[in-house]
């Protein structure tokens, strides 16, 4: 099932399908390791439309919810 | 021969440089500590006699740093040398050392430098812009790696590759990958990528001697880059071969983090932190601070007076070192003298605030509570048009307004670094001034401290909101890499609060004491009465204050701590005194952060913001001296400008909405 990373549950893992952003963002999120194929996992999310905070290698890392909300992933 | 330290952020560069060259820089626990990069010089000399290698530790100092130094000559052949070691140690100038000096011309001096942490090497921001720069520089390439993360790692490592430069990879934080279950095979690594590996572990220093063998053997070899067409690929390919994964259970420290980015829990949980951490600062500077002056009375006034005797107790040099010490004691808050008011601002009031401060957040940092904060606020800081991470150079100015502006350099637009600079250096109140200001306003009821605070995080919202839709260009979106927490070595926290207690005992305080010594100099000659004058009509007609007060709007711009302290003997009102100090805070940075910012902002920007800084002025400080002119309770109008100001962000933020939408830099 395709879902918004914004839509996910905390605690769900899944495989990033799409990154629907501009080029720049997608190149900064690739270096941090957020790319096409990658296994991510939704650790939290600010009330309000805050930040959502995902897993991905062995780290975590910080999106806003305007990035987030273009993170396709196949759950 | 240039050497080359670089890597993601917070992967522990900097810890390993300091041990290379014997440079302290300051450490911390969220990505970009190191905003500018920092040199130091490695001194390597070879001997064929013997391969044994030997890092001295030895930098200008103690004697038994000395003696150590001597045993490493007697038994290594083959030694790294800091050049801090030549330049310290007077028995090499004097060509004591026999062997070692007469070597030494044979030795090559590497410059180590510690390049800011990048992602990646299209830069994006200042940082990373220097990164680049430097990597066309360098000579010799190490590439410092989280090995507890090493898929996101690798991905510079590959990076850097292509580059046709000798290279050494090292896997840092190497005894923190057991505790989290993971294992690294370094031989494999090593062999899949073509270039030495080495394990390391920057807070405890293992490793780190391996490094520097690794480095000698290793120094005059020549690569040619290699690039990889599918780097992530290559990258899993990689890390499927070389690391395993151990499932265990959660420490207490990831209980932790998971409690403080909590959507419900994390909000009061960073309240009650921070004001936890407040009130134990205060509370601890304001018994320490007792102590100070208790022990200056006790024992400097003896000094004074002795000093004072030896002038003949008047002239010019009196009045303005030693100032108005008549009366039983000395009343050092009031004197005025550069020896007394000037020594006691300092040492008695500033200095101890600023050591808790800095022992509590070199505990945070280190811990890497910081970048959860951002976190936390991120929602906040929208209102304002910055996001998250600004909130780190503002939690800095809390401290010193220096730090805080530097930190400018993290943020990646000009936009933001703009609002953030204005903002922060109209409003955040550094240590020292926090201090004075419950001190000045602290006798006048708990009450006027609260219509100062109050104010500031008023001005914070409304000044914050007006920029966020007067300033052109774009924010950035929050994305930023959270650091595991970290249990924080002792040893790296006393280094850092020694370096920073250090820096502001040179710079602030010879600002503090050059400032009364202007000042003082300027009233025996009568020109604070001249430029009294002409700022008349602004301090009496719109402050309502006394035309005196002018004299400390002067001194506030080189501190305002000792500004503060000076309205002290004035008479005045509870609402002039209040409206007087909320004026110092506002209109305009100490001369130290005004430098800085000019660095950073240049000075278009600068211009720009020392304009808002006086207008914002003119407006709060008109709005507080009418409001608290007796006719309105100061508890309510405390409610007041907060329900004002959260109104005033909550109807542009409507007005606004369709503009807003069109900043977000999406598909």
């Amino acid at each position: 099932m395709k879902k918004r990373l914004n839509d996910m549950k905390k605690g769900q893992k899944g495989l990033i399908e799409d990154i629907k952003v501009d080029l720049k963002m997608q190149l900064k999120l690739e270096s941090l390791g957020i790319r096409k194929g990658a296994l991510i996992e939704k650790k939290a999310k600010m009330l309000g439309n805050g930040p959502v905070v995902v897993g991905i290698g062995n780290g975590e890392i910080a999106l806003a919810h305007e990035v987030a909300n273009y993170i396709y992933v196949e759950i | 021969m240039k050497l080359l330290l670089i890597g993601n952020p917070n992967v522990g560069k900097s810890a390993i440089f300091t041990h290379l060259t014997g440079v302290s820089v300051v450490t911390s626990n969220y990505p970009g500590s190191t905003v500018s990069y920092t040199k130091g010089y490695l001194t390597v000399y070879r001997n064929t006699e013997d391969d044994a290698i030997r890092n001295c530790r030895y930098q200008a100092g103690s004697h038994k740093q000395k003696r150590k130094h001597r045993d490493i000559q007697k038994n290594g052949d083959t030694e790294i040398i800091q050049d801090d070691c030549r330049k310290g140690c007077r028995n090499c100038h004097r060509g004591r050392h026999g062997k070692y000096t007469e070597n030494l011309e044979t030795a090559k001096v590497v410059e180590v430098i510690d390049v800011p942490g990048t992602y990646r090497l299209d830069p994006d921001n200042d940082a990373e812009r220097v990164a680049v720069k430097m990597l066309e520089e360098g000579d010799f390439l190490i590439n410092v790696v989280d090995a507890t993360n090493l898929e996101r790692n690798l991905n510079l490592t590959l990076q850097l590759l292509q580059y046709s430069k000798p290279m050494i990879l090292v896997l840092n934080m190497w005894d923190e990958t057991k505790h989290k279950g993971i294992s690294v095979d370094p031989k494999k690594l090593s062999e899949l990528l073509g270039i030495p590996v080495v394990c390391t572990s920057g807070i405890t220093g293992t490793g780190l001697d391996e490094l520097a063998k690794t480095f000698i053997a290793h120094m005059d070899t020549k690569r040619t880059g290699v690039e990889h067409k599918n780097r992530w690929e290559y990258i899993g390919e990689i890390v499927g071969k070389v690391q395993s994964l151990k499932h265990r259970h959660h420490t207490f420290l990831e209980r932790l983090q998971d409690l403080s980015v909590h959507p419900l829990l994390g909000f009061p949980f960073a309240i009650a932190s921070l004001l936890i951490i407040f009130s134990v600062i205060i509370k601890i500077g304001d018994y320490l601070t007792n102590f100070t002056s208790l022990m200056l009375e006790r024992y400097y006034s003896q000094l004074i007076y002795l000093i004072g005797d030896w002038m003949g107790n008047k002239g010019f040099f009196y009045d303005i070192l030693l100032g108005n010490i008549s009366g039983e004691v000395i009343n050092y808050e009031t004197a005025m003298g550069v020896l007394t008011t000037g020594v006691f601002m300092t040492l008695g009031i500033v200095l101890p605030y600023i050591i808790v401060f800095y022992i509590v957040l070199g505990f945070i940092e280190d811990l890497g509570y910081l970048p959860r904060i951002a976190i936390i606020f991120d929602k906040m800081m929208h209102n304002v048009g910055l996001h998250g991470f600004s909130v780190i150079p503002m939690m800095l100015a809390f401290g010193c307004n220096v730090p805080g502006v530097m930190a400018l350099r993290n943020l990646e637009s000009r936009r933001e670094r703009f609002i953030t600079g204005v903002v922060m250096s109209v409003t955040i109140p550094c240590m020292a001034q926090s201090a004075i200001i419950l001190h000045a306003a602290g006798t006048r009821g708990i009450t006027y401290v609260g219509v100062i605070i109050a104010t500031l995080v008023s001005v914070w919202i409304v000044l914050g909101t007006i920029l966020k839709y007067v300033v052109k260009g774009h924010t950035t979106t929050l994305i930023m890499e959270i650091p595991p927490y970290r249990r924080p070595g002792l040893q790296i926290q006393i280094k850092t609060l020694i370096m920073r207690v250090k820096g502001f005992i040179l710079e602030a305080v010879p600002y503090v004491l050059g400032g009364i010594l202007v000042i003082n100099v300027l009233t025996v000659i009568g020109a604070i009465d001249f430029i009294g004058s002409l700022f008349k009509p602004v301090i009496k007609g719109i402050f309502g204050l006394p035309i005196e007060t002018v004299s400390t709007f002067i001194i506030g711009i080189v501190r305002k701590d000792a500004a503060v302290v000076l309205l002290e003997p004035l008479n005045l009102t509870d609402g002039q005194m209040i409206t007087a100090v909320i004026c110092l805070i506002l209109y305009f940075p100490c001369i130290a952060t005004f430098v800085v910012l000019l660095k950073e902002l240049g000075i278009k920007d600068t211009i720009k913001a020392t304009a808002i800084m006086g207008l914002v002025t003119l407006v709060t400080g008109g709005i507080v001296n009418i409001a608290l002119r007796g006719w309105l309770s100061p508890s309510v109008f405390i409610i007041i400008e907060l329900t004002f100001s959260v109104l005033f962000s909550k109807i542009m933020y409507i007005i606004n909405f369709n503009r807003r939408i069109q900043k977000i830099g999406l598909k």
